[in-house]
């Protein structure tokens, strides 16, 4: 159980930087993407 | 252990000199991995999308060490983190198509996902069926949310001859978090799991309802296994298997 313990506490390390960066991306980066650059089927077909 | 982190080492120096030699060519290139959006890109993909793959190969490490299920029925057992991802990442690219709003979607999806390791961090030995399937559908919407951000937020910001190229490095980013959390992780919760077992008091009390694990089996007791595998002798399909193998490597 120690283990899988630890695993989760990586994950939790893992989303948690995750949500740093995405408060760092909120700050400074551009919240709306235009018409033009909204997902298109370049996306679909990653 | 110091062979592996030198070798860890000399690896990254090779890497970082031959993704420096090929130039644009390479996986990593350093033009388009300056742009803001795609090295914050690769970051959260690395980060945060790894931490799923993490918690999508422990999970059924736990369902089978913890609560005793077979290797297919821990894999039912994770359907409602793969369903609820699945959902919600289609609701995902249907809200940023329809609406634009890909950052606060990314920050809404990361929120919901820490909050959901952090409850299947005290998942225990004896747990309801309520928890376990409820942390995996809340995980799963966070994780869904936030999987396709990454990747649209690159390309939206490259030209269209880069948009390969920006895919390949997030994705390259993305398995890499991947295998790195994955392998070191999961042979680390083993080690554990082999020099730290349950107390034997614990052992009995399974987190799974019997009755919800008899409800997933039904079919496959009932329907699939009498009709398809008990009538099949073994050798016969033994001798199925070893003329397959046979005729595959027949030299022509």
């Amino acid at each position: 159980m120690t283990g899988i313990k630890v695993a989760f506490a990586i994950a939790i390390a893992g989303a948690g930087i995750g949500l740093l960066i995405g408060v760092f991306n909120l700050n400074g980066g551009k919240w709306k993407l235009s018409a033009a650059e909204k997902p298109k089927d370049v996306h679909v077909a990653v | 252990m110091a062979g592996l982190l030198v070798g860890f080492v000399a690896l990254v120096v090779v890497f970082v000199v031959w993704e420096w030699y090929q130039g644009e060519r390479a996986i990593v290139v350093p033009r388009l991995f300056g742009k803001r959006e795609v090295w914050v890109s690769c970051g959260f993909a690395g980060t945060f999308l790894g931490s799923y793959y993490l918690v999508i190969y422990v999970l059924p490490i736990y369902f089978q060490a913890v609560g005793d299920a077979s290797p297919i029925m821990s894999g039912v057992y994770n359907l409602p983190l793969i369903v609820a991802t699945t959902i919600s990442m289609i609701a995902s690219g249907a809200i940023i198509s329809a609406t634009g709003l890909a950052v606060p979607l990314q920050l809404l999806g990361a929120s919901i996902g820490l909050v959901a390791t952090g409850l299947l961090f005290t998942l225990d030995s004896d747990n309801g069926v309520g928890k376990w399937v409820g942390f995996q559908l809340l995980g799963g919407v966070g994780w869904g949310l936030a999987f396709q951000i990454p990747i649209i937020m690159a390309q939206a910001n490259a030209d269209p001859e880069d948009i390969s190229s920006v895919t390949a490095m997030v994705l390259c980013k993305l398995s890499l978090a991947i295998e790195k959390k994955r392998v070191s992780t999961a042979n680390l919760s083993k080690s554990f799991n082999a020099s730290d077992p349950l107390p034997l008091s614990r052992r009995h009390k399974r987190p799974l309802s019997t009755s919800w694990r008899r409800r997933c089996t039904l079919p496959l007791r009932t329907l699939i296994r009498p009709r398809w595998f008990r009538p099949a002798p073994l050798p016969s399909v033994l001798c199925s298997l070893r003329v397959r193998w046979l005729g595959l490597w027949r030299p022509t």
